[in-house]
């Protein structure tokens, strides 16, 4: 091949699976379950992207370390929880300054929705009532699942759901003061 | 009002929220593809990296010595010549030992089977070198070409142009060739010359005689050649334990010293003087020499040959050596 000759383009033969190609194939049925999850562990849906296409990342370079397909699922959910919560430890700051389409931080005004009510009373929770009270009340997990995916006991997870509601319930109550349920406006220092 | 049913309310609307505007599955089977650029759209990227890795191969191809594909070429072709020979060798054995191929191939050349073993041996080495030469500079010359090709995919081709690596590629060619580019064309040389001195040296003899003293030579002969191949293949492992091993091992040591060309020029003398000695025995008084001188002057007369060749091939290999490695 000399300098200068024009490249000449062909087709490879077929050759083993790539890991990007294993985990596209096993990532693209769970994708919308999966974004999902992270955008509703987040305080925005930009975070949650953001958090996805990490965890996406991660998982990309451990994939070899998969043995049986059969668990994608509740190893990718455990390699998500895994980069949300470094994502929590390592940028405090990014729990408190909005990016992109997150509202400003601080209290909600009075007409504020309530999905970003609950973001922000989620984003209050230590992280891990927060993922146990996610992956349960929203994502309709089991407890069962909930501790293989938390790494933790099942009764570690009950109590983590059962304090993680107990706050939230006090920072409705706190925060939000009472709520109308029909219109959704709120009544501040009222109690419910 | 009791809080628990507007925080399932608020659940219920963060699990719709979350649902709306899902992106395509695409966006992050691109990202995964590139390997996890920074890039959101890292095709741009992607599509630079691979210009540049493919100027960077060119580049590397452009500054490559010519000598190392040289030597690649010279060893393939010196290896093709020795197993042309070694197979012209063995088809002459074949008409002196077989009385019809003997005289088939007489008819169809048109020439005595003493005359015809230097032609064909000599045309068909000629013949291989020359044609193996090509070969191997065609084939080296396309494995240059497949280090700075694409491919059509982007991120194949640049996981391939990041592995490659030509000048080891030519480099892991060159020294695959080496050990038979010293055993081929030292066995063919000398199996070639020992079939054509054994037919040379007998044609000159008159019809019953030739034939009773190359019946009888047989035995050693092969008995040689048996002895001349094991040390060939000794060799050539040497060549191949050197470059693993840090330390040279004795038999190269032995055969790439100057000793060996004088040992190999003083048993050429011997033989030249013996063998004319016995030959003018066997035409004048008809008298063959007894198995054990014949044995002495087909073993000397071989490792006559053997010996320089194989400091000449030695000698040869260690320069080319010299360039790979430079």
């Amino acid at each position: 091949m000399r300098p200068g000759e024009p490249v000449a383009l062909s087709l490879v033969p077929e050759r083993m699976e790539r890991p990007s190609q294993r985990l596209c194939r096993l990532l693209e049925p769970l994708h919308a379950e999966l974004r999902t999850c992270a955008r509703r562990l987040c305080r925005s849906t930009a975070d949650g992207d953001d958090l996805f296409q990490e965890a996406a990342l991660r998982a990309l370079g451990k994939i070899d370390m998969l043995d049986s397909e059969e668990a994608f699922r509740a190893w990718f959910y455990r390699v998500l929880l895994s980069v949300h919560r470094n994502r929590v430890k390592r940028s405090f700051w990014s729990r408190l300054v909005p990016i992109g389409d997150r509202e400003p931080a601080g209290e909600p005004t009075g007409d504020v929705g309530g999905a970003e009510r609950i973001r922000l009373a989620l984003a209050s929770l230590p992280v891990e009532q927060r993922e146990a009270i996610v992956l349960h009340d929203i994502q309709e997990m089991s407890v069962e699942e909930i501790a293989d995916v938390q790494g933790v006991s099942e009764s570690a997870v009950k109590s983590r759901l059962a304090r993680g509601r107990k706050q939230l319930r006090s920072i409705y109550k706190k925060r939000f003061g009472v709520i109308d349920l029909a219109t959704e406006a709120l009544v501040p220092g009222g109690s419910p | 009002m009791s809080i628990q049913p507007a925080i399932d309310s608020d659940l219920r609307q963060l699990a719709g929220d979350s649902e709306r505007g899902l992106p395509d599955f695409a966006e992050t089977a691109a990202r995964l593809a590139g390997g996890g650029s920074p890039y959101r759209d890292d095709r741009p990227g992607a599509e630079a990296r691979r210009r540049a890795l493919i100027e960077s191969r060119l580049i590397e191809v452009a500054l490559m010595p010519v000598g190392l594909e040289r030597v690649y070429v010279h060893r393939v072709a010196r290896a093709a010549a020795g197993g042309a020979a070694l197979l012209g060798a063995a088809a002459i054995m074949v008409g002196v030992l077989d009385p019809w191929t003997g005289r088939m191939l007489q008819i169809l050349s048109g020439m005595p089977l003493a005359i015809l073993a230097p032609v064909l041996i000599g045309f068909a080495t000629l013949a291989a070198y020359v044609l193996a030469g090509l070969i191997a500079e065609h084939h080296v010359e396309r494995r240059l070409r497949d280090a700075v090709r694409s491919r059509g995919e982007l991120y194949t081709d640049i996981e391939h142009l990041e592995a490659a690596r030509p000048l080891e590629e030519v480099r892991r060619m060159v020294n695959g060739v080496d050990a038979v580019a010293v055993a081929l064309p030292l066995l063919g040389a000398s199996l070639g010359l020992a079939v054509c001195g054994f037919l040379m040296a007998f044609y000159f003899l008159p019809g019953n005689q030739m034939a009773n003293a190359a019946y009888y030579s047989l035995g050693p002969v092969a008995l040689v050649t048996v002895l001349s191949i094991a040390f060939v293949i000794d060799l050539a492992r040497a060549c191949v334990r050197e470059r693993k091993s840090p330390s040279r091992p004795a038999l190269l040591v032995l055969a790439e010293h100057w000793g060996t060309l004088i040992v190999g020029g003083l048993l050429g003398s011997f033989v030249l003087w013996y063998g004319a000695r016995v030959v003018e025995g066997v035409r004048v008084a008809g008298f063959v020499p007894g198995e054990g001188k014949r044995l002495l002057l087909i073993a000397t007369a071989v490792a006559a040959k053997v010996l320089p060749l194989t400091w000449t091939l030695l000698w040869v290999r260690r320069r080319e050596q010299r360039r790979v490695s430079g």
